[in-house]
């Protein structure tokens, strides 16, 4: 008896070890994760993972990037804001997608055509930048850039400058001011 | 002395049961609470999402491989899952069928929120918890301070030796503890390697920092005002980003010199209470868990024979 529960314990011992050992050097590789490209600090092995958190480095005059506004232009012409709400989507997923459609991703791109209620009516789509960068004395206005234009279809845009109309989209008169 | 015992003395030495059951009910009734105030909300958005977002994690598929390690469950398991979830939860605040409830409880919150991030977003605060309830789950974390505990005295009473219950010790009582003091400085190594990774220290330039508060107060609907406040002060947040690089890089001396936790834990609290009502990043879970580094029974045997000065006449003075 006294021989089983010496040996139970000794294979307690030895799982207990190998998960302490196991999820420290997890954990302790992707300090190194940066350089060895092995991936284990992404979401790849959650709840393992980097604590990649507020950590490039940002300088005087550099854009705010906290993300990327959406607009459309119509067939008819007409420039459209895409907020999150018409997409249905919470802010972090929006956040997400004009990440991938900056990146012009396929995928995105069709994920806006099934969630965008006037989908069938929109002949580009643009990624665009906040009007903000940052100071000294903090934030102060910059001009928004477009940073990606996708076409939808072989549809011809009605005359109108879609890039002044991002611009203008994008910088409503009350957010010339620091915020 | 070899490898072998070494690590043994130091992972299986005699740690009071009062201090990790005591823990266990900290960690549990913090999870419940988030489970009930965020992880519900945020499953109700993401069950309804578009299958096109989905992206199960690793973790997810594993779970779910005895059904399929790609199938999406529908909403209704999802939902029973919670709740037989937060019931896991209940038993293990108590302490009924405490390891198994245990398991159940970190399985079951591990398979909501890699559900949860399995369509594309993704965030930090709630991972260390996940690795805490698993190890908790592992450990005799119901010996005391549980319903468990007291159908076992029921059961022995006159035939077991009688320890006053902060003086009760075991082997295995000590290592979910250390170990958990062990992971908390390999998170904020990792924040720092991340920080440092770009080879300079411009991290730390004030911009850096200024940049995050309008960024984040702009990501949260622009009404932080405090980070807006503070973004304007550049010298001074540039001698606070000087500090977090320091506080991180350092904060893994607080496990060979324990008392250094006096000076490390009250940073690491302003630390993340400033995140919280600065950058409204909120990170529960890390404040919660720095409770690892209490002594609990030191301090609830102080409190219990801490002696005060009576401003009345008529006590007689405790003699001991």
């Amino acid at each position: 008896m006294a021989v089983t529960t010496q040996s139970r314990l000794r294979a307690y011992e030895i799982f207990v070890s190998l998960f302490i050992a196991g999820v420290l050097l997890l954990q302790a590789a992707t300090l190194v994760d940066r350089y060895t490209g092995a991936g284990l600090g992404g979401r790849k092995l959650w709840p393992i993972l980097s604590y990649l958190m507020y950590d490039d480095p940002h300088y005087e005059g550099e854009t705010i990037q906290a993300y990327y506004p959406l607009e459309g232009t119509l067939r008819d012409g007409t420039v459209v804001q895409i907020n999150k709400e018409d997409l249905g989507l919470s802010f972090w997923n929006y956040l997400h997608l004009g990440d991938e459609l900056a990146k012009s991703r396929e995928s995105a791109v069709n994920l806006v055509l099934r969630l965008y209620k006037k989908s069938d009516q929109l002949a580009e789509l643009r990624v665009t930048t906040l009007p903000l960068m940052i100071t000294r004395t903090g934030a102060a206005y910059k001009a928004p850039q477009v940073v990606r234009t996708i076409p939808l279809n072989n549809v011809d845009i009605p005359p109108g400058n879609p890039e002044s109309a991002a611009g203008s989209a994008a910088t409503p008169s009350g957010q010339k001011e620091r915020p | 002395m070899n490898v072998q015992s070494a690590w043994r003395g130091y992972w299986f030495k005699d740690t009071p049961y009062f201090d990790l059951a005591f823990l266990r009910i900290l960690l549990v009734g913090l999870q419940c609470f988030l489970m009930l105030s965020k992880t519900f909300g945020e499953l109700s958005y993401v069950v309804g999402l578009d299958d096109m977002l989905y992206s199960p994690l690793l973790v997810f598929r594993f779970l779910m491989s005895p059904w399929g390690a790609h199938m999406r469950p529908d909403a209704d398991w999802m939902n029973v899952i919670f709740w037989l979830t937060l019931a896991c939860g209940g038993f293990s605040f108590f302490g009924l069928l405490t390891n198994l409830s245990m398991i159940l409880f970190a399985v079951g919150n591990i398979f909501i929120q890699s559900y949860i991030y399995s369509f594309g977003d993704f965030h930090h605060p709630e991972a260390v918890m996940m690795i805490a309830l698993l190890a908790f789950a592992l450990s005799p974390c119901g010996k005391v301070l549980s319903i468990d505990g007291a159908i076992r005295k029921r059961r022995v009473v006159g035939t077991a030796p009688v320890v006053y219950l902060l003086d009760y010790c075991g082997p295995y009582a000590g290592w979910p503890i250390k170990f958990m003091q062990w992971f908390f400085p390999l998170m904020y190594l990792s924040a720092i390697t991340a920080k440092m990774g770009h080879g300079s220290l411009d991290w730390a330039n004030g911009f850096t920092l200024q940049y995050y508060m309008v960024h984040d107060s702009l990501r949260k609907g622009g009404d932080l005002a405090l980070a807006l406040a503070f973004s304007r002060h550049h010298d001074l947040i540039a001698f606070g980003q000087m500090v977090v690089l320091v506080f991180q890089a350092t904060f893994f001396l607080v496990v060979p010199f324990p008392k250094l936790r006096w000076i490390y834990l009250p940073i690491g609290l302003l630390f993340h209470f400033g995140n919280y009502w600065i950058l409204a990043a909120d990170f529960p879970q890390w404040i919660g868990l720095y409770a690892v580094f209490i002594p609990w029974s030191r301090v609830f045997r102080w409190v219990a024979t801490a002696r005060v000065v009576s401003d009345r006449t008529d006590l007689r003075p405790v003699s001991r």
